[in-house]
This record gives structure tokens, C-alpha cells and sequence, in this order.
């Protein structure tokens, strides 16, 4: 019996952790699919010149589908003009930065009385890239 | 008592787990980005000719801009990377060109810039009997008209 009654103490802590690598698992997950996705998108960014407002709505869709996140949660910051190859300097590059919210980062936010708005961080991508259009 | 020593013997395990489950997908994540941005060094280096030889017909790369364009880029993608302390990291440029010559192996003299980025940064495992210093990703960018 007084086995028992350790186990029970015990058993909650040890099923925390099993949930927390499946949540890591998930987390990891998410980011590696919102790089892929940030990638694909800036390679067609460079041949187009700039990030366009549908190809802005295609990563938030793109990300919001593989991952959960909303779409609408998702940010995607880059200015729509068009840069050229040939321009001089800082002119031929495109900036973009990339915001996705991740959510219960954490296992048992509840039992460790972690509010869900602080249970999360956001995953940012800040980089920018040559554009090749000619 | 057995069981107290049971408990810490899987507590251990556990923590052991998770932080090597951890540490492990922050270094494939910094890797990944590493190699996107070793990618993006030599395809924004490839994109920068010298003017004059490109008027005599000749793909000769402008070697300073380019490496001033890869620096660059290197350290505003470092201001973000999340590998612990980084100490030092460089991106070297190989080319093949004109003036350069080509590799044997690149038998239609096919233009190219290869970017090898170099990163030593403070232990990315937290685990004490697991050590990974130093990051190395390649990426070559062929410049096809």
C-alpha cells in the first residue's frame, strides 16, 4: 500500500515528462515546417523581386495548414517593392521578416500554474535575400 | 528507499531526454539555417560580375563585393542565431570563373561561387559527456545563362 501511495505521488511527474517530448517533438516540428515554407517563399521572392501581398497570404495559409497556427496569427513583414538585380547597394535586397506564435511550449501549464499567454514565444525568421530579377 | 532511488534513476533519464531532445533541435534548426544562409552567400556573391570583363564576354565575380556581401550576410543572420555563445564564425568564397579558372570536374565550365560557413560557438549541448563546437555548411551556386 505504501508503495502505492508513492507511486501515485510519483506517476504525475513521470507522465510530465513523457508529454513534454511529444510537445518538444511538435514544437520542433513547426519550426522545421515554417523554415521550409519560409525558404520556398524567398526563393520565389527573388525571382519575382519582392514579397507580393498573395505570396504574403500563401505563407500564412501554408504555415496555418501544416502547423495549426491561425493564418491570422501569423506575420509576414516585408515591403511589396519590387527590387532589382542590377540595382547598386542595399537596393537589389529584400527584407522579410517572418513572426509565427507558438503555443504550449510547455507540458502541464496547469499543474504548474503557467497562464497560456505566457506558456508560448513567438518564432521569428529575419533575413534577407539578393532579388535576381532582371 | 528503493523506491526513492527507482524515482531518481528515472528522473534522471527523463531529464537527460529531454535536454538532449532539446539541444538536439535547436543544432538541426541552426543548421538549417546555416545552410540557407550559405546558400544565400554564394547566390547574392554569384550575382555580382565584374562589368568590364562581362563586356569582353568573359564571367569574372567582383571577389571583393562579394565577400563584403557574404559578411553581411553572415552577421545579420548571426544576430539572431540561437547557438549559445558564438564566438566566432567566417564565410569563405571559392569561385570559378574566368579569371579563376574551373574545377576538373566541371567539365562545361559552368561559373560558380561555393560558400563554406564556419561557426564556433560555446558547447551546444548542455549534456556534460556530449560536446559540438563548431558548425561547418556548404553551398555552391551555379550561375547558368
Amino acid at each position: 500500500m505504501k508503495q502505492f501511495i508513492v507511486l501515485m505521488a510519483v506517476l504525475p511527474i513521470l507522465l510530465l515528462f513523457m508529454l513534454q517530448f511529444t510537445y518538444d517533438q511538435r514544437t520542433n516540428q513547426i519550426i522545421g515546417q515554417v523554415q521550409a515554407i519560409v525558404y520556398a517563399a524567398k526563393e520565389e521572392a527573388k525571382q519575382v523581386g519582392c514579397f507580393t501581398e498573395e505570396m504574403k497570404g500563401n505563407i500564412k495559409v501554408d504555415i496555418g495548414r501544416v502547423t495549426g497556427v491561425s493564418p491570422d496569427e501569423v506575420q509576414v513583414i516585408s515591403d511589396g517593392v519590387v527590387k532589382y538585380r542590377y540595382a547598386a547597394g542595399e537596393n537589389r535586397l529584400i527584407y522579410y521578416t517572418v513572426r509565427v506564435p507558438i503555443e504550449e511550449v510547455m507540458a502541464g501549464s496547469a499543474m504548474f500554474r503557467i497562464d497560456p499567454s505566457e506558456n508560448k514565444y513567438i518564432y521569428v525568421i529575419d533575413s534577407y535575400t539578393a532579388s535576381e530579377k532582371v | 528507499m528503493k523506491v526513492i532511488i527507482v524515482f531518481l534513476g528515472l528522473l534522471i533519464v527523463n531529464v537527460t531526454f529531454l535536454t538532449y531532445q532539446g539541444d538536439i533541435g535547436r543544432y538541426v534548426h541552426g543548421q538549417t539555417i546555416l545552410k540557407a544562409t550559405a546558400e544565400e552567400c554564394a547566390a547574392g556573391a554569384a550575382l555580382l560580375l565584374e562589368e568590364e570583363a562581362f563586356s569582353q564576354g568573359q564571367i569574372v565575380f567582383d571577389k571583393v563585393a562579394a565577400q563584403e556581401y557574404a559578411d553581411g550576410h553572415l552577421a545579420y543572420v548571426m544576430k539572431g542565431f540561437d547557438g549559445g555563445e558564438t564566438a566566432y564564425y567566417e564565410c569563405a568564397l571559392s569561385f570559378e570563373d574566368d579569371e579563376c579558372g574551373y574545377e576538373a570536374n566541371n567539365v562545361d565550365q559552368i561559373p560558380a561561387v561555393t560558400a563554406t560557413i564556419k561557426v564556433k560557438t560555446g558547447d551546444l549541448f548542455r549534456l556534460p559527456f556530449f560536446t559540438v563546437t563548431d558548425v561547418v555548411r556548404k553551398a555552391k551556386y551555379e550561375l547558368v545563362y
